[in-house]
């Protein structure tokens, strides 16, 4: 009987030996401290207990994710983020990846505010741009070794000055923008050398454009005499009135070059016609 | 009741008695820290002690709130060490005996106990899943995305996007796929794009090859490959084939073209093969040394901007006691012409270190230098240069609470081609718990000196609901010097929005907005000008 009952239960025994559960000696025997009686898969274990608090993603992260097929898992495990998370900046920020990346989400945070943490400040207009438009290399995703030189990135709108303003190559305008233009736009540089010549950051004729005085920009040549031959005065001071209030000034032309040899409205000079041309 | 009863009876009361006795001690009066880690103490008290959640519990300096509580330990936020003692709230008051129901007759208990007996509950084998199976089970991110940069007086370009990331993605047979790529259309565009100008839509594939790597066994990759820990070494379109140990040490060697560095597409002026090593171990938490990684790729790269040439590269990484983490890397080559290596030299250099000397302070600090041997844009204009740059930061961060932290933050970068470098440093305090688990507060200064000189401040909160919702806020003020004809002041503001629509899906929205103050007319016109970014993402993981 007892061998035909042997014979039974291994008839209708699974096919395969079942295996002793995988907890060693030496492991936690307190089931209840991870296992519920709902479910013996759905396993809770207070994580920060191990010194390393699971957030964001970490908490939906399988245990053998990062814990191997090990079954103890109080066998030590690294917690340093290249352990488990490949690089694809090629090391170029080290093992910090929490500079730019977020437990809660693997989409960088790194803006413009923290771009000032390197030697190219964003300011203006590069605040808001893709980072492609500097950091070209996509193969890498290495953001290093971009250039902190204006005329690098801007060449071609260097190059476009001779059909949009002045011609800044016949012109003889360096190419360190940051001298003439704010990093908000191109359009409304400064122009310090004027200056010297004919005063337009102060005075009356703050604020002007190019083109209210002078006729033509493509032509425009500096050549340290104060002479372009393209200042045309009488656009807005028309002659028909200046004659009239030039009347008792000897040599009065009305003539864009006579003007500047009274008026010539330089900081030096101050704002009002030169002594020696008045003779009212 | 028989007299044998009566005996029986008498012991069992005098032995009831006796085990109330021993387990109605006198309460105790004090409690003390088992452990402490920088924000949380291990208690050895629980509820039996009358410790709840939320409970303030007084240490000899300072206090912290209780966490959680089981029977007999706790946990509590807050500062102090490991021996600290606390004072226990008064035991609660004995409940007034409840009157038990009169015990069921024999009979009754009988019958219970034979229905017990003969119920049918049959055991529950254990059956443990395959190997390793639910470590290969892989994970993908996917998501669409819209992007809004805009300029005053310019106007708004606008590109749409779809991004796809797959990590571990089980083929069988113990094979598995990895996916890395981005598509990108630019749906509006206006004022000048440098970047690709002409190319409307772009695909980017930084990964999509097939793995097959298992413990003591080969392991190898094909198809666009992303060098599984080869240091240093770029995406390539090719294989990577080794032996990797029972505990994780991997050699082999690698081969392939690499693509073209802005468009990805596959090139074949960039070619490289070589071999690496790649090992790394945990150790016993009572060892000085807690873990340690060490990588190394020597490679013969052949590139039509700098002809052939021998790379090589290591990395070391180390974890020495709890305080501190050590981190080195070094890559150098030379130029292969005539059969002799020339021109060796440093081409990158890593160095990272971060102690923690007491639980409460924390020190970083790196040292980075990019030779750059290796072809580099360098802005639109395609520029290769081989210039160096090197960059170096230091912070320090005390926290003499759990709810208050300092820091004072600094660093150097320079261009040692061009001869510009900025270095900065200030500091800042934090309230990362000012509202517990659900606000923190932060404000900073940033003193600025180089090239472009300048000063800035922020003010940032960060407020969350944990797995529900993350806001974080930030304003800032901007002064620079030397970028413009004038000094430039700017005010921005920037929020970052996560919100989680469920267990699968998440909503990201980022929103930043700047403008310049000091709106100083120039002779041509104002300089000043507001910027706008937007971007909104609809992201899934699975």
């Amino acid at each position: 009987m007892s061998v035909l009952l042997l014979l039974m239960a291994a008839a209708t025994a699974p096919g395969s030996t079942p295996r002793a559960p995988p907890v060693r000696a030496s492991m936690e025997t307190r089931c209840e401290a991870c296992h519920s009686v709902g479910s013996w898969t759905k396993v809770t274990f207070d994580h920060s207990k191990t010194g390393f608090p699971l957030e964001g993603r970490h908490v939906s992260t399988s245990c053998r994710a990062c814990h191997g097929s090990s079954q103890d898992f109080t066998e030590p495990v690294a917690t340093s983020c290249a352990a488990c998370h490949r690089d694809v900046h090629l090391g170029e920020f080290g093992n910090r990846c929490s500079s730019c990346h977020d437990p809660s989400s693997w989409a960088s945070r790194f803006g413009p505010d923290a771009h000032r943490l390197t030697n190219f400040p964003l300011t203006g207009r590069h605040a808001a741009i893709p980072c492609e438009e500097c950091h070209l290399n996509q193969r890498d995703r290495r953001f290093t070794r971009s250039t902190v030189d204006c005329y690098t990135c801007h060449q071609a709108d260097y190059a476009r000055t001779v059909r949009t303003a002045i011609d800044h190559l016949r012109a003889g305008f360096g190419t360190d923008c940051k001298s003439c233009h704010f990093p908000t736009r191109f359009k409304g540089a400064t122009f310090p050398a004027h200056n010297a010549c004919f005063q337009i950051t102060a005075g009356p004729h703050a604020g002007i454009s190019c083109l209210d005085c002078h006729s033509s920009l493509a032509s425009f040549t500096p050549t340290g005499t104060c002479t372009t031959n393209t200042a045309d005065c009488m656009r807005c001071h028309a002659c028909s009135r200046e004659t009239t209030s030039h009347a008792n000034v000897g040599g009065f032309q009305c003539k864009n070059r006579k003007c500047y040899e009274c008026h010539t409205f330089t900081p030096r000079a101050g704002f009002a016609p030169s002594p020696a041309g008045v003779r009212r | 009741m028989t007299a044998r009863g009566r005996i029986a009876g008498a012991l069992l009361a005098a032995s009831l008695g006796a085990r109330a006795s021993q387990s109605d001690p006198a309460p105790r009066r004090t409690g003390s820290v088992l452990y402490a880690t920088s924000s949380r103490l291990y208690l050895d008290a629980g509820s039996r002690e009358g410790l709840a959640p939320g409970r303030i519990v007084q240490l000899q300096k300072g206090t912290c709130r209780v966490e959680q509580v089981s029977a007999t330990r706790a946990t509590c936020l807050g500062s102090g060490r490991a021996g600290d003692t606390f004072g226990l709230p008064p035991p609660p008051q004995p409940r007034a005996a409840a009157r038990l129901a009169p015990l069921p007759a024999p009979a009754v208990v009988e019958q219970r106990r034979s229905i017990l007996v003969s119920a049918p509950h049959p055991k529950v084998d254990f059956h443990e899943g395959s190997s390793g199976l639910e470590a290969r089970r892989g994970s993908a991110d996917v998501g669409i995305g819209h992007t809004t940069w805009w300029t005053a007086r310019v106007g708004a370009s606008s590109q749409e996007r779809v991004d796809a990331l797959i990590r571990d993605f089980p083929l069988g047979a113990g094979f598995t796929l990895d996916v890395d790529l981005s598509a990108r259309r630019w749906s509006r565009q206006t004022g000048p794009i440098s970047f690709r100008p002409d190319a409307v839509t772009q695909l980017y594939v930084w990964e999509a090859s097939i793995s097959r790597r298992t413990a003591g066994g080969p392991a190898f990759s094909v198809g666009r490959v992303r060098p599984y820990r080869v240091p240093g070494q770029v995406i390539l379109d090719g294989a990577q084939a080794g032996w990797r140990s029972e505990g994780g040490t991997e050699a082999g060697i690698f081969g392939g073209v690499v693509p073209d560095a802005v468009t990805l597409a596959p090139s074949i002026d960039h070619g490289t093969f070589g071999a690496y090593w790649i090992g790394q171990r945990s150790y016993p938490g009572d060892s000085s040394l807690r873990f340690l990684r060490h990588e190394a790729r020597i490679a013969f790269v052949d590139t039509a901007d700098l002809g052939k040439r021998v790379q090589g590269e290591a990395l070391l990484e180390a974890r020495i006691t709890r305080q501190v983490d050590f981190a080195f890397d070094v890559r150098g080559g030379g130029n292969l012409t005539g059969g002799s290596m020339n021109g060796m030299g440093l081409e990158a250099l890593r160095i990272d270190v971060s102690a923690r000397p007491l639980d409460s302070v924390n020190l970083l600090g790196s040292f980075r230098y990019d030779g750059l041997s290796i072809p580099e844009l360098d802005g639109p204009g395609r520029v290769l240069n081989s210039g160096a740059v090197h960059h170096v930061d230091f912070s320090a961060a005390w926290e003499p609470m759990d709810t208050l932290r300092f820091s004072v933050l600094s660093g150097l970068s320079s261009d040692l081609l061009s001869h510009t470098s900025r270095r900065w440093i200030g500091p800042e305090i934090a309230l990362p718990r000012l509202l517990g688990d659900s606000a923190g507060l932060s404000a900073g200064y940033f003193r600025e000196d180089g090239w472009a000189p300048g000063s800035s401040a922020w003010l940032q909160l960060l407020a969350r609901s944990p797995g529900i919702f993350q806001l974080l806020a930030r304003f800032s003020w901007f002064r620079t010097t030397g970028i413009a004809p004038v000094d430039l002041d700017e005010l921005g503001a920037s929020a970052a929005v996560q919100a989680q629509l469920g267990r699968y899906l998440a909503l990201r929205l980022s929103v930043f907005g700047r403008t310049t103050l000091n709106g100083q007319t120039t002779p041509f016109g104002r300089a000043t000008g507001q910027v706008a970014f937007a971007d909104l993402e609809l992201a899934g993981t699975f």
